[in-house]
């Protein structure tokens, strides 16, 4: 290095001349480098180049969680968990973290359309005036078709419009939002409230085609993970599903099995405990559990002969630390039995706990939207309101919605993109993202959580209900103008505590600060099971359909996607490309089939067969699933959009499939249709070969020292790195770890990783810094799953820099492998010298291609990589860099969990711990002498700083 | 050369085409090398002092009336930009003093009405460079060492070249830069400690 620098016309020197002069030829104009605006006035508290936090509130479906928007000069930049939120203690759900990349979607509306044609709010809001005026004229309804509302505000504003507009029939409908279990809490309990679940104090967990981990849960997930640990603490997981979903996944005992005959199991796990001995609740008739013997499954359903009785053992034996679940797709008589099972096993009130839930509003999903299409088919109505609602896309019946849509003469759509409905709709009014609206969410009794704006609004868009609002406003006039006032006004007369030592106004800002408000509220009394509804439930289930044919009819799971869930995020390209958690598909949906049923009838991945029901079909590609039960599909809902850039096209719409909603469809035909497809699949090899870059052990030989860990051990001929001061180090916890690739999204978003599209993916080139590898081991019918998050490992001895023809990757003194994308020429020679196969490749200029305003998404703390640069993982360098320059501006010296890479921030298992390994008691070295830790290909002697803790199962093995 | 007719070949070689052609080579060399010395990111960066929407003068402020850099700038001890000091700030002493010079009045209505004011950038590093004003600023370097005598300055002039080479030479030898009580000996000099 010396020579170069000495050197009269070194390379450098060279280079800088020649680039000198080509911009010199590129224009001779004035030097101009911009203009720094300043603040007129500043935000107070804010500092520009320092992160903002704000906390708001996410709401999808019936749920609400409590996330902290990272902003940076006015722009959200990240989403994280709300760690005041006693519920979500800081992890947000999967598609809020990505949620943000639809605040700056180009494809947004911009501004109001009547007509095609742009319109002014006043304008609008007399449209709508006007349409009511024309039903109260005529003598006919209104229709104000909505999501779920579940703010209480929003819900009131909606009934003072109901009160005001006497004709307007206010509908909730959420397509992907099964009724089963809602209409069994109905005849069961006679309430809908629907319990909380606490698989954190539960020592044994039996789930019925229930996704308990799914990553719309995190606290679900936060449960499970802590009773992970080994020892005799350690929980037990069985699982009885059709497709293999990451519950099953994490599976101690896993039964492939066909969801038409989960309630009859549910109800012979039932009668099998009362008749060793665990009574009935009061009330109940024994004979009604008669019908069911559980001694018919090991024989039909190929399994064990005895672990269904350990089950039962182990079931009576965690009586109060049971949790029995049964999944959307069951019908209500599954979940019937499983009340009764939880009921039975003392569960209710402890890890099924609804003694705060509150009464959530009744949705017009089943049969209710059918019977609301048909009366407007009929012309009941002389206007409709379409808001966060897509019909059009999303009722399984397209011929109704066609006859209800042109039996309405003036229609209004409120959202955020033009839509499958919206292009049904006269007046289009354009909406707000969450993050530019306020409202507030009543998660449990006793617990207010508000919605701020963290932006100002980027489009020409109102919120929702403040269109509403100046409705009402117009209506009956001594309202609020505006509904962060209407809002206000009703935290001041029914949520302030009146005798209160501040005013309104700090406890609403300290409200807004915290994002939630809680206070002590009694748990309400159990309600009690009602013994007849489940009798009734019993009868259902003896008789219920059971499939004739196995070779032709299948059973069909279909439930909202992990990644685009009921199609309202498919534009969203982080969401589209994030592949399925188990098939490691991206972009689209696909058939999954078990390995039989493939071999049967001839089909492989990408296979195209069609699916058939009275007379509807859908064509899709098949993926061959190991664990899959025979006689079953599992797909996913939410593709196959008509409208969207992103979305247009992906996958195949599978709603028209659909009876009622989301429930189980029993009776499918299959047949192969002819040809295939090939799939964008980022993972193509599915085992490990005998070689354990993975490692799990059975929680009770991992304990005895019969199973221990394998670890590689070599002499070196050259003494390895050693690092003076701090060593930057990771642990993944792989017990905990239940492959919901919520870090896969973080990363992306806090590191700029773009997007690539199926085609590039096809070629693998697909620029996720993370992915979370996923084998299968055994038996294919009924495999182990094994996940394993795969990021830059950081090697003490990284084989990329040695090849590095220009040292754009070399080592750290903290023993980070850094990159310098300035330097790197893009040879891609350290991607093959990898042998994790983690670096990145830019092969086109996706970020200068972004449309506007996708950029102001970017974290400026991290470069945007252009065309031609390798990038990978960094350890969010980023964040260790605020870390210490924030503690060294504070005066103190930086602590262990200081810093926080994203990944670790969202994952919500806590699985990934980060911090200085040279730090005898930080977590992270805890986690490297830690019995379980391995290194994955450790026998390269490339030292990386990355140890994995190896997972563990508990299988029951009868004593 | 399959491609060249030998004649042709031949023909190049020998005739004046021969020393028309390297004439014209010399002749594009020693443009692209002495536009490119001309032209060098020093010569073009420093200097620079582009015209300010308000002629704010940092002699009368920092020099004259030796105002602190932070009372203005005062993200640069705990952000990593400095910052440019909202309207308000001006107008806290400007509301009273010099209320008649035409620039204070454009300030005045920019303040009134909200609207930001377009400071021209005097300073731009690349935007792989990641530079931050804490560590340096709280280290005890002066200002001076990088901004020149910016007390001196009516304009704001570009005092120091922004090339790599300037940063590491005081990264390995930050001794002249720092306070003589400093214990600081040396400052990062791996790539992420400014490139990300």
């Amino acid at each position: 290095m010396s020579g170069d620098r000495d050197s009269r016309l070194s390379r450098r020197r060279f280079l800088g001349l020649m680039g000198a002069s080509a911009a010199l030829a590129a224009g001779c104009s004035k030097p101009d480098r911009g203009a720094i605006a300043s603040n007129a006035k500043r935000p107070r508290g804010s500092t520009p180049g320092l992160t903002d936090s704000y906390a708001t509130t996410f709401q999808e479906g019936l749920d609400s969680h409590g996330v902290l928007v990272r902003a940076r000069e006015g722009r959200p930049i990240h989403l994280q968990g709300n760690d005041l939120h006693p519920l979500s203690k800081g992890k947000a759900p999967m598609r809020a973290i990505a949620d943000i990349m639809r605040l700056y979607d180009p494809d947004r509306l911009r501004q109001p359309l009547a007509d095609g044609r742009p319109a002014s709010w006043t304008a609008c809001v007399e449209s709508l005036l006007s349409m009511l005026k024309a039903a109260k004229q005529n003598n006919k309804g209104v229709l104000l078709l909505t999501g779920a509302l579940v703010s209480p505000t929003a819900r009131r504003l909606v009934s003072d419009l109901a009160k005001t507009v006497p004709g307007l029939k206010h509908a909730a409908w959420e397509p992907a939002l099964s009724d089963s279990e809602a209409s069994a809490l109905r005849s069961c309990y006679g309430s809908q409230r629907r319990p909380r679940l606490k698989p954190e104090l539960a020592r044994v967990v039996v789930a019925l085609e229930a996704d308990l981990l799914s990553p719309d849960k995190p606290s679900e997930i936060a449960g499970f993970a802590s009773t992970r640990a080994p020892g005799s603490g350690m929980s037990r997981l069985y699982v009885f599903e059709a497709g293999m979903s990451l519950t099953g996944a994490k599976a101690d005992h896993r039964f492939p099995w066909r969801p038409s005959r989960s309630a009859a199991l549910a109800f012979g796990l039932a009668r099998e405990l009362w008749s060793k001995g665990v009574p009935l609740p009061p009330g109940f008739d024994p004979a009604l559990l008669a019908p069911f013997y559980l001694g018919r499954f090991p024989s039909e359903e190929q399994i064990g002969a005895d672990i269904l009785s350990r089950l039962v053992a182990d079931l009576k034996g965690a009586r109060g630390g049971a949790l029995v679940v049964a999944g959307p797709s069951l019908p209500a008589e599954a979940h019937a039995a499983v009340f009764l099972l939880n009921a039975m096993l003392g569960a209710e009130g402890r890890t099924v706990d609804a003694s705060l839930s509150s009464e959530p509003e009744t949705l017009a999903n089943g049969q209710g939207m059918r019977r609301i299409l048909e009366s407007a088919a009929s012309g009941a109505f002389e206007a409709a309101v379409f808001w966060r609602a897509n019909p059009a896309y999303a009722f399984p019946d397209p011929d109704l919605w066609q006859a209800a849509v042109s039996a309405i003469p003036s229609k209004a759509f409120i959202g955020m993109h033009a839509d499958e409905t919206a292009r049904n709709c006269g007046l289009i009014l354009a909406e707000n993202h969450w993050l530019e609206s306020w409202n507030d969410f009543e998660p449990q009794q006793g617990l207010l959580s508000l919605q701020q704006p963290a932006i100002g609004r980027i489009f020409n868009t109102q919120q929702g209900e403040d269109i509403l609002l100046a409705v009402l406003t117009r209506l009956r006039p001594p309202m609020p103008s505006e509904y962060r006032g209407y809002l206000m006004a009703r935290w001041k007369s029914s949520v302030f505590p009146g005798k209160a030592a501040v005013s309104f106004e700090r406890f609403w800002n300290a409200c807004l600060h915290d994002g939630v408000f809680s206070w002590p509220e009694s748990p309400k009394p159990l309600r009690r099971l009602e013994p007849k509804a489940v009798a009734d439930a019993s009868r259902k289930a003896c008789s219920a359909t059971e499939v004739r044919d196995r070779t032709t009819d299948f059973e069909l799971v279909l439930a909202p996607a992990a990644s685009v869930h009921d199609g309202r995020y498919a534009n969203n390209g982080w969401l589209q490309e994030l592949p399925h958690p188990m098939t490691k598909l991206s972009w689209g949906n696909s058939a999954a089939m078990s390995p039989a049923d493939a071999e049967r009838l001839k089909l492989k991945d990408g296979s195209l067969v069609e699916l058939s029901i009275n007379e509807r079909k859908a064509v899709l590609p098949v993926v061959v699933q190991p664990g899959q039960a025979p006689g079953t599909l599992s797909s996913c809902l939410g593709y196959g959009r008509r409208s969207g850039s992103v979305a247009r096209g992906v996958g195949m719409n599978l709603y028209p499939l659909l009876q009622n909603g989301p429930d189980l469809v029993i009776g499918t035909k299959v047949r192969p249709a002819g040809g295939s497809v090939d799939l964008p699949f980022i993972q193509r090899h599915h085992k490990l070969e005998g070689r354990e870059v993975v490692q799990q052990r059975a929680s009770r030989e991992f304990l005895a020292g019969t199973a221990p860990i394998h670890r590689h051990h070599s002499m070196r001929l050259i003494p390895s790195q050693r690092f003076q001061g701090r060593k930057w180090s990771m642990a993944v916890d792989l017990s905990r770890c239940v492959g919901c690739q919520s870090c896969v999204l973080a990363c992306q978003s806090e590191n700029n990783v773009p997007t690539v599209g199926p085609e590039r993916v096809l070629k693998g080139r697909e620029m996720h810094w993370i992915r979370v590898d996923r084998y299968y081991e055994g038996d294919p019918s009924r495999p182990s799953v094994l996940f394993e998050p795969m990021f830059c490992q950081q090697c003490d001895d990284a084989p990329c820099e040695t090849v590095c023809p220009v040292a754009a990757t070399n080592h750290s003194p903290e023993g980070l492998n850094q990159m310098a994308y300035n330097r790197c020429v893009g040879t891609r020679y350290c991607s093959n010298n990898c042998p994790y196969k983690v670096r990145r490749f830019n092969f086109f200029e996706y970020a200068a291609d972004a449309p506007e305003p996708m950029s102001l998404a970017f974290n400026p703390e991290v470069t945007v990589r252009p065309r031609g640069v390798m990038e990978k993982c960094t350890f969010c360098v980023q964040r260790i860099d605020e870390g210490k320059a924030l503690a060294k501006a504070a005066g103190r010296a930086l602590k262990d969990g200081d810093i926080e890479p994203a990944c670790a921030a969202a994952c919500p298992a806590g699985a990934i711990v980060f911090g200085d390994l040279n730090d005898p008691k930080s977590r992270v070295a805890a986690a490297f002498r830690d019995k379980r830790g391995f290194r994955v290909l450790e026998e390269l002697e490339i030292n990386p700083s990355v140890t994995y803790l190896a997972g563990l199962t508990n299988q029951n093995h009868g004593n | 050369m399959a491609l060249l007719d030998e004649t042709v070949w031949d023909h190049v070689r020998q005739g004046p085409v021969a020393a028309v052609l390297a004439a014209s080579a010399l002749g594009v060399a020693a443009t692209v090398l002495g536009v490119g010395w001309l032209t060098q990111p020093d010569s073009l960066s420093r200097g620079f002092a582009p015209v300010q929407p308000i002629p704010f003068s940092h002699r009368d402020h920092a020099g004259s009336m030796a105002m602190p850099c932070l009372f203005c700038h005062s993200g640069a001890a705990r952000s990593r930009s400095a910052g440019i000091p909202d309207a308000d700030v001006c107008m806290g002493c400007h509301r009273v003093t010099k209320t008649d010079s035409p620039a204070i009045i454009k300030l005045k209505e920019a303040s009134d009405a909200g609207t930001p004011i377009a400071w021209k950038r005097v300073h731009s590093l690349p935007d792989h460079v990641f530079f931050d004003h804490r560590p340096h600023v709280n280290a005890g370097v002066a200002c001076q060492t990088c901004h020149g005598p910016i007390q001196k300055m009516t304009t704001v002039r570009q005092h120091m070249s922004l090339r790599m080479s300037n940063c590491l030479g005081c990264h390995r030898n930050p001794k002249p830069a720092l306070p003589p009580d400093s214990t600081i000996a040396k400052a990062p000099e791996n790539c992420n400690a400014c490139h990300r």
